[in-house]
């Protein structure tokens, strides 16, 4: 499943240009691979060692993906909301998708 | 009446910039030496391999900064915001110049001023609690100005440069180092379009104005300086950024709670990293330009023909060893 706006507007992904791991926890939680290293592709579970993994509560994460705030995504990192480990700069290039996921419905291609 | 009425808001601004500037760097100085080089250089080193330690970058930075002024004994230096005194204390330790720093943070003043007292240096150096626009020197008192990492706070350059002029010699050389922004994100702020992660960059720094090159080489040129080189440097404080991320994360035990609280450091960490994509993607950038007071149509000192002795070249280790 890939959100909408990836397989739309690729060169995203190519900003990112990493594996990322996501590991929610709470009801409806688990772990994510995003490889967008090239045609985004995600995927249920640990398939690929991630350069970074970002780890939050599912209610948390939605709220990210809600609101599109960077600030807003500060203050859960500073608040330890949003926890991330790995390579930190990767982490921030997902500004630009999240961005974009707040602003479009997300619907997966 | 308007005079006064100008001057009242100059002094609110003035206020209100130290205050802000100051609620960045007076945090405690350990906080800082926690990810900092050795030389507590709160700016871009330079790396001459991409190998380089932290503590190489910052040599090396300060040699090639040495350079370009072309430092010698008899120098008198003024740093403009001077921070922790890197480069003051670089110059008067290895040039045996006499140097003037100035910064609106008491913490960072009190540490220059304490560390020139343990190492004998306080007929030397010293560092002003002043802002920028109260300098108050000699006429033509200086015959070198460095300003390294400090623009960035600065909101009006057409002030600050004419203001640093008179008290800097005629021929006398000025370094400038610090960040701009391309113009195309310049241009909207100008416009009004201001982006989120703008305005918290300003909120963590206190206060921030990121200009683009060429204003700020207009500012240079309107006041008197004849600009006499462009370095553009944003590769090498990508990799310092990336060191001091490193050595941030590293420390995290000792700083935390010890030193600052979490929410402190956790900020840090993002604007670290966020500051690592700006470089990487060119959304912020760093130069240093090198200039010199000229009046114009007076007989000038020729000028090197070559940049042979404003460059650092590749190397391992740290350069200074070398020259």
């Amino acid at each position: 499943m890939v959100p909408k706006i990836l397989v739309e507007q690729p060169d995203i992904a190519r900003r990112v240009n990493a594996v990322i791991g996501i590991e929610l926890t709470g009801e409806n939680g688990g772990y994510w691979t995003l490889d967008l290293t090239d045609t985004p592709v995600i995927e249920r579970g640990k398939t690929k060692e991630p350069k970074c993994t970002l780890t939050a509560q599912v209610d948390d994460f939605r709220d990210l993906l809600t609101n599109g705030s960077v600030r807003a995504a500060l203050d859960a990192f500073k608040k330890k909301r949003i926890q991330a480990s790995g390579h930190l700069p990767t982490i921030l290039k997902l500004e630009v998708l999240l961005k974009s996921l707040s602003k479009q419905n997300n619907v997966v291609a | 009446m308007k005079a006064e009425s100008l001057n009242s808001d100059l002094r609110d601004l003035i206020d209100f910039q130290a205050k802000a500037v100051s609620s960045h760097y007076d945090l405690p100085p350990k906080f800082f030496a926690g990810f900092l080089g050795p030389r507590m250089a709160y700016s871009c080193g330079y790396f001459a391999d991409e190998d380089n330690t932290l503590e190489e970058a910052e040599e090396n930075k300060l040699l090639l900064t040495a350079k370009k002024l072309d430092l010698k004994k008899e120098d008198t230096i003024l740093d403009i915001g001077c921070g922790w005194g890197s480069f003051l204390f670089y110059a008067v330790e290895n040039f045996g110049c006499q140097a003037v720093g100035i910064t609106v943070s008491k913490e960072q003043a009190a540490f220059v001023n304490s560390v020139a007292e343990a190492r004998g240096l306080k007929d030397k150096v010293r560092a002003d609690v002043v802002h920028v626009y109260n300098m108050d020197y000699p006429r033509e008192f200086f015959n070198k100005i460095v300003t390294i990492g400090a623009i960035e706070h600065m909101d009006d350059l057409h002030r600050v440069f004419s203001k640093s002029a008179p008290f800097l010699k005629e021929d006398g050389l000025m370094l400038v180092h610090g960040m701009t922004k391309p113009w195309s994100a310049r241009e909207e702020e100008l416009q009004g379009i201001s982006s989120e992660v703008g305005e918290m960059v300003k909120e963590h720094f206190g206060v921030g104005y990121w200009k683009s090159l060429w204003e700020l080489m207009e500012a240079l040129e309107k006041s008197g300086f004849e600009i006499l080189d462009h370095e553009n440097i944003t590769r090498h404080y990508q990799l310092t950024v990336e060191r001091w991320l490193e050595r941030l994360q590293e420390n995290e035990a000792m700083l935390v709670d010890n030193i600052v609280p979490e929410e402190t450091y956790r900020e840090f960490l993002v604007f670290m990293a966020g500051y690592i994509v700006g470089f990487e993607t060119s959304h912020t950038l760093c130069n240093q330009i090198l200039c010199r007071k000229i009046s114009c149509g007076d007989l000038r000192p020729a000028l090197p023909l070559t940049r042979e002795n404003i460059v650092l070249h590749s190397g391992k280790g740290c350069l200074c060893k070398k020259d």
